[in-house]
């Protein structure tokens, strides 16, 4: 032991002791001749080891050691390393090591310096493992959005060759972007979030959601945006997807609509066909039975049967005219409005109270106000003959129009005769008509969804026997056909 | 018209057209006829006046034939009665729910026919008879028969009075001959 070449008296003891460093002092032979307290703890066998031994467990000199160094030239330097604590496991340091010289510009000893930054050199590298492995598009810009950082899913996805910025990574432009994040972030200091459509490097479109934010603040400047962008291409084509599935269910759903109607139409034939049968039948059997009455019952069938025809033709014609619907701005309210000013009389002769119940604030919309109108007329005009059916005294129909999670609806409610379960399976599959001959020809309600389907909407109902029915009609805004003027830009 | 069977038609059907065409038809096979326009009319009749047959439409407001049925198969006296269901729903989804539970709502020992709409009156006696357990009548063919038949048919449209009188003499007097 070489005692005597320890420095006798340290000046500064105290001060030595607490500055928050390990701090230890070695000759030229590398072993330790002082420490300070927080370095004594650390390593409570410091005294006289080399200091390879304590911090490494080595026998040798480490490769490219700083002290060997500063030895030398007398430099300061910052070296960082990973020791072997006290508790046996390995502590990152950063290590400032500086000459003591003596008079003679000696340097018989090196002070080592070290901070523990083990949580430091771990954060960083959690970072960075977040930084690289996070399934997002991560670099980070500097203030002439030239990319300093980026982690390895944006280089693979973005890499073009010779791009240094972002716009040019990205999107393989020259010039910043318009409505760019980063620009808003830079300048406010704020995080910022934007779509943006990029070219990936085969030069595929790349929809992305960036999100640009602060990463370095020097004062009241950011140096530094980082920019995260996650990849929603597949999300924008599945949001195409259902727009285009939608669409075709619309279709879909017409076609329906109009399969039904061919299909009750030809039902609606055949049962004026029956008609006619059975009339000229009755007319013949009572022209043999010379039974004048029967004649002219059977003659009555056969006019019925014969207005009929005429009125299913006037219907269909009607119905086959109005299969494309005239679009629109219009008033969803005043159609409502005008229907039921149209039946007020007709209510009030057969002893029905017709009220309105509207909504004032609806915005306009594009509908095909004439079919809305006559689907509307139907309604009314069934609800009338459900209520002349009924024996009530009090008789009543109540038409209402309002909006609600965007979506129009008009009602029809009425305290009539309301419906079987029989009635009700058939009301909109055939030309189906509980009225008496000659009455109804059974297409008003199918004319009515088909114009209504033509709008996107639907129409339901509820109905109880004895206790009336509810008619809805109802159109969201969003399925609404759209505008003949806004087609052609299209 | 035909001779009297002597047999009582109930046809049920919420059509006044279509009821007075199969009570024309009926009538001129011979058949007795009673009419209601829905199930509980067709109740009081019952109660007036048994039916040996009923003809019931399957699908009409209110009470539905398939109702119908189902109530009377729970009076004894009523049950035994045969049924001929018309119907214009044979076909479509609707109707054959329908026809399948009135089927499944016949009793084992029951009576049940099933007809189409629009109804051939030919074809339609001739259910009503088989739902009666009588014989068919043979519809009007080609065979020599027949085409004699036609003929005669034929000579009758420009026959006066007085020749068609001796034509009866004749067939009578021939059958009673045979």
């Amino acid at each position: 032991m070489k005692s005597n070449q320890r420095p006798v008296d340290w000046p500064k003891k105290a001060l030595f002791d607490q500055i928050p460093l390990e701090i230890i002092v070695i000759n030229r032979e590398f072993e330790i001749v002082d420490a300070n307290i927080q370095a004594k703890k650390k390593y409570p066998g410091w005294r006289y080891k080399k200091c390879f031994e304590l911090y490494k467990h080595k026998k040798r000199k480490c490769p490219g050691c700083a002290a060997v160094k500063t030895f030398q030239d007398g430099k300061t330097r910052v070296d960082y390393r990973d020791n072997i604590d006290s508790d046996g496991k390995i502590h990152h340091k950063m290590v400032t090591v500086s000459a003591y010289e003596d008079k003679d510009g000696k340097i018989p000893y090196v002070i080592e310096m070290a901070i523990d930054i083990t949580d430091q050199v771990n954060l960083e590298r959690e970072y960075r493992l977040l930084f690289d492995n996070v399934p997002c598009y991560v670099s980070v810009i500097d203030r002439n959005f030239k990319v300093v950082d980026s982690n390895a899913l944006f280089r693979n996805t973005f890499y073009k060759k010779e791009a240094r910025y972002c716009y040019q990574m990205y999107k393989g432009r020259n010039k910043v972007c318009t409505n760019c994040s980063a620009i808003k972030a830079f300048h406010t200091g704020k995080p910022y979030t934007s779509l943006q459509v990029g070219l990936d490097k085969e030069g595929n479109k790349t929809h992305y959601m960036v999100t640009a934010a602060p990463l370095k603040i020097n004062g009241d400047t950011v140096d530094r945006v980082i920019e995260m962008s996650l990849d929603v291409s597949e999300l924008i084509r599945l949001q195409e997807k259902i727009k285009q599935i939608e669409k075709e269910k619309l279709e879909v759903e017409r076609f329906a609509a109009v399969g039904q109607t061919v299909a009750g139409l030809a039902h609606g034939i055949k049962n004026i066909l029956m008609g006619l049968e059975g009339g000229m039948y009755i007319v013949n059997s009572g022209l043999q039975r010379e039974d004048n009455a029967l004649v002219s019952r059977g003659w009555t069938i056969l006019q019925s049967n014969i207005a009929k025809i005429s009125s299913v033709v006037k219907e269909y014609l009607q119905f086959a005219r109005g299969s494309e619907i005239q679009v629109n701005p219009a008033d969803p309210v005043a159609i409502a409005r005008e229907v039921v000013d149209l039946f007020r009389d007709l209510a009030k002769q057969s002893g029905i109270r017709l009220t309105a119940n509207l909504q004032e604030d609806i915005r306009q919309a594009p509908l095909d106000p004439e079919g809305i109108h006559t689907c509307l007329s139907n309604l009314v005009s069934n609800a009338i003959d459900a209520c002349n059916f009924s024996e009530k005294k009090r008789k009543k129909i109540d038409v209402s129009c309002y909006e609600k999670d965007r979506t129009i609806t008009y009602e029809v409610k009425d305290n009539g005769t309301g419906m079987d379960y029989e009635v009700k399976k058939r009301i909109f599959s055939n030309f189906f008509t509980t009225k008496a001959s000659g009455q109804g020809t059974g297409l008003g309600l199918l004319v009515s969804r088909r114009i209504i389907y033509d709008h996107g909407g639907q129409i339901t109902f509820e109905s109880a026997l004895g206790r009336g029915s509810l008619f809805k009609i109802e159109l969201p805004r969003k399925r609404l056909p759209k505008l003949r003027t806004s087609e052609k830009t299209e | 018209m035909a001779v009297n069977i002597g047999k009582l038609v109930l046809v049920i059907d919420d059509e006044p057209d279509l009821r007075l065409f199969i009570k024309t038809v009926l009538e001129d096979a011979g058949f007795e006829v009673d009419v209601a326009g829905n199930g509980k009319e067709a109740l009081e009749r019952m109660t007036e006046k048994k039916p040996d047959v009923i003809s019931l439409d399957l699908v009409m407001p209110k009470m539905s034939g398939l109702k119908f049925y189902k109530y009377i198969q729970k009076n004894k006296d009523r049950s035994g009665i045969p049924v001929v269901v018309v119907t214009a729903h044979a076909r479509d989804e609707m109707g054959q729910t329908d026809l399948e539970k009135i089927r499944a709502a016949k009793p084992e020992d029951g009576t049940m026919f099933i007809v189409d709409k629009p109804i051939d009156p030919p074809a339609y006696v001739n259910t009503v008879r088989r739902a009666l357990g009588m014989s068919e009548i043979e519809p009007e063919g080609t065979g020599e028969e027949d085409v004699l038949k036609v003929r005669l048919k034929e000579k009758m449209k420009s026959a006066d009075k007085k020749k068609l009188e001796d034509a009866l003499k004749i067939l009578d007097h021939g059958a009673e001959g045979g």
